[in-house]
């Protein structure tokens, strides 16, 4: 049986982990809450401003689930994340520089892309293993789960972070699972997963 | 059992059936155009396009309207339309599932003059994905997976999966995306794209060409599989290294030729279709990964030449291409290619060869640091 190791919750606002309230604010933009929360976290890696705001919350979620996680093989742990609107905020910011000004920019086309969140998960932690992003129009907490647990039994894979990346306008929902094959933990059901959600 | 490839479509600047494309890549036809004034992009470019008034006919036959469709759901219906037609197929089944790789869909729409009568909704890759399914009755909620320019090969190792998981009988994986201006203004941006025809792994290459269209597999589990190609093994990796270039070590795609290499000998792969996009740095990897992954003596070949990076379709639209060469036993040539610009010797296919070998790889490499593979079997 997989089980859930840590899990995490985002919201403009406010973050849980592992169901506490780790950090709250005033401030319910997303862009500028998840600014706050680096601040409060302090993970001591620049490259964080220059991301866009879905790559941003995830790199926090995964900033708060690997810390102080024993190392495993690095070929061992995969990214199965998933969420509505794609890098749809990204995309409409590129679009608007290829109107009647036209300047597009590398730095901004580089992020219309949703898997580039995982990217930016994979380097901070040097993940090799399985990096997959879906589109759906909300949490397929069941599908998200019997994919991880597929790729558990057929490839190697031992750990994985899992979860519901959405970021859309000023808000922000994000909900992350560190997942291991087997150890202990809270047992990785769809019941449980959905219990868990703040 | 096996998961076996049992229907396949390519809707491309080169035709509108597998057969045609297959056909065209054999004489060695090229659907890469000069294109000086068109998407309002201010820079010409060179790219492979699909022939308007081809589609319009072809979905015109369906009912398919452009008033109700868009461009991008329009290819991708006519590719499953012709990918399924007179197979033993139940696209009405909870048993069948509908997978659709894209980078960018519907894009296009984000541009005021380009909306006409869509919805806001209608940007959302998972509406895109249901209008698709929707439109042929299935029942289930489409998944859609978006890996950047691995999406197709991706979405294929996910239809396994979901094949093996036992939930579904058929899953149908089409891949599309198409020619906007906002891709090539972005592919511009970057200094990426080549001024002329791009020349994969050669010396003089110097960029890639963007290409549309849309690829179905239709893939069922079968027991004792004649004649059929099969998806062996295929494998998923990030080479975490960098979100826009390429590794220099090529780590991620070394990793992935290592799993699906698993269960094989180097002997017996018949061939390699790289991803090839024809950028100085994307060639230069590979080459290192294949030569680490002890392939050097590959045939290898890159299919960009033909049909352009087909971006979200290209995972799927040269994995048929692929089979097919396994099917009819010939390498096709690697358009483009004149001279070695890889620091490692790699056996590029210059002239068609017939191929009596019964595997092949391909692979792909995208943006995020991620790369595929597969490898498939007859």
């Amino acid at each position: 049986m997989s089980v859930i190791r840590k899990y995490c919750c985002i919201h403009a606002g406010k973050c849980f982990l592992d169901g506490a309230l780790l950090f709250q604010s005033e401030q319910e933009k997303a862009k500028e809450f998840l600014a706050e929360l680096y601040r409060e976290i302090k993970p001591g890696y620049p490259k964080f401003f220059k991301m866009d705001v879905l790559a941003k919350a995830g790199f926090l979620a995964a900033e708060l689930l690997m810390k102080g996680t024993e190392p495993v093989d690095d070929r061992k742990t995969g990214l199965f994340f998933a969420n509505a609107c794609s890098c749809l905020d990204t995309d409409r910011h590129y679009q608007d520089t290829i109107g009647e000004a036209y300047f597009p920019s590398p730095s901004v086309f580089v992020y219309t892309l949703p898997n580039i969140v995982l990217g930016e998960i994979c380097i901070r932690h040097r993940i090799f293993g399985e990096n997959t992003f879906f589109v759906a129009p909300e949490f397929p907490v069941s599908q998200l789960r019997r994919y991880t647990e597929q790729v558990f039994a057929d490839s190697g894979l031992e750990r994985a972070l899992v979860g519901w990346l959405e970021c859309e306008g000023n808000t922000c929902e994000v909900m992350a699972l560190l997942v291991e094959k087997q150890g202990e933990g809270i047992e990785f059901t769809d019941e449980n997963i959905n219990r868990l959600k703040r | 059992m096996k998961v076996c490839i049992v229907g396949d479509n390519i809707v491309s600047s080169l035709g509108f059936t597998t057969g045609e494309n297959v056909a065209a890549v054999r004489r060695g036809d090229s659907g890469l155009r000069y294109y000086a004034d068109r998407l309002e992009v201010p820079e010409p470019f060179v790219a492979s396009a699909v022939c308007r008034e081809r589609l319009d006919e072809a979905a015109e036959r369906l009912g398919v309207s452009s008033e109700k469709y868009t461009r991008f759901e329009r290819l991708s219906i006519v590719s499953v339309a012709d990918a399924v037609a007179g197979k033993a197929v139940d696209l009405l089944s909870r048993r069948t599932l509908f997978v659709l790789s894209t980078t960018k869909g519907n894009v296009e729409l984000l541009d005021e003059k380009l909306k006409k009568g869509f919805g806001p909704e209608r940007v959302y890759l998972w509406h895109t994905a249901r209008v698709i399914a929707g439109f042929f009755g299935n029942p289930n909620e489409p998944v859609v997976v978006s890996n950047a320019c691995i999406s197709g090969v991706a979405a294929l190792v996910v239809a396994k999966r979901w094949l093996e998981i036992g939930d579904y009988d058929t899953v149908v994986v089409v891949g599309a995306d198409v020619l906007s201006k906002f891709v090539i203004s972005g592919f511009q941006s970057f200094k990426a794209l080549s001024p002329e025809p791009c020349r994969p792994f050669d010396a003089a290459r110097c960029g890639l060409n963007i290409g549309e269209g849309a690829a179905t597999l239709v893939l069922q589990r079968e027991e004792a599989p004649v004649g059929r190609v099969m998806v062996e093994a295929g494998a998923i990796t990030n080479d975490a290294n960098h979100i826009s270039g390429p590794s220099r070590t090529g780590e991620g795609l070394f990793r992935a030729l290592t799993a699906v290499m698993q269960g094989a000998e180097t002997e017996e792969i018949g061939f390699l279709n790289a991803h090839g996009t024809a950028t100085p740095y994307n060639d230069e990897m590979e080459a290192i990964a294949f030569e680490r992954a002890g392939l050097q003596q590959v045939p290898v070949y890159s299919l960009k030449g033909y049909f352009g990076h087909t971006l979200g379709a290209a995972g799927v639209l040269e994995t048929i291409m692929a089979a097919h060469a396994l099917k009819e036993g010939f390498l096709p040539v690697s358009r483009g290619y004149q001279q070695c610009g890889v620091s490692r010797p790699l056996q590029m296919v210059t002239e068609m060869t017939e191929c009596r070998m019964r595997q092949c790889i391909k692979t792909v490499s995208g943006f995020g640091g991620c790369n595929a593979a597969v490898r498939l079997k007859i």
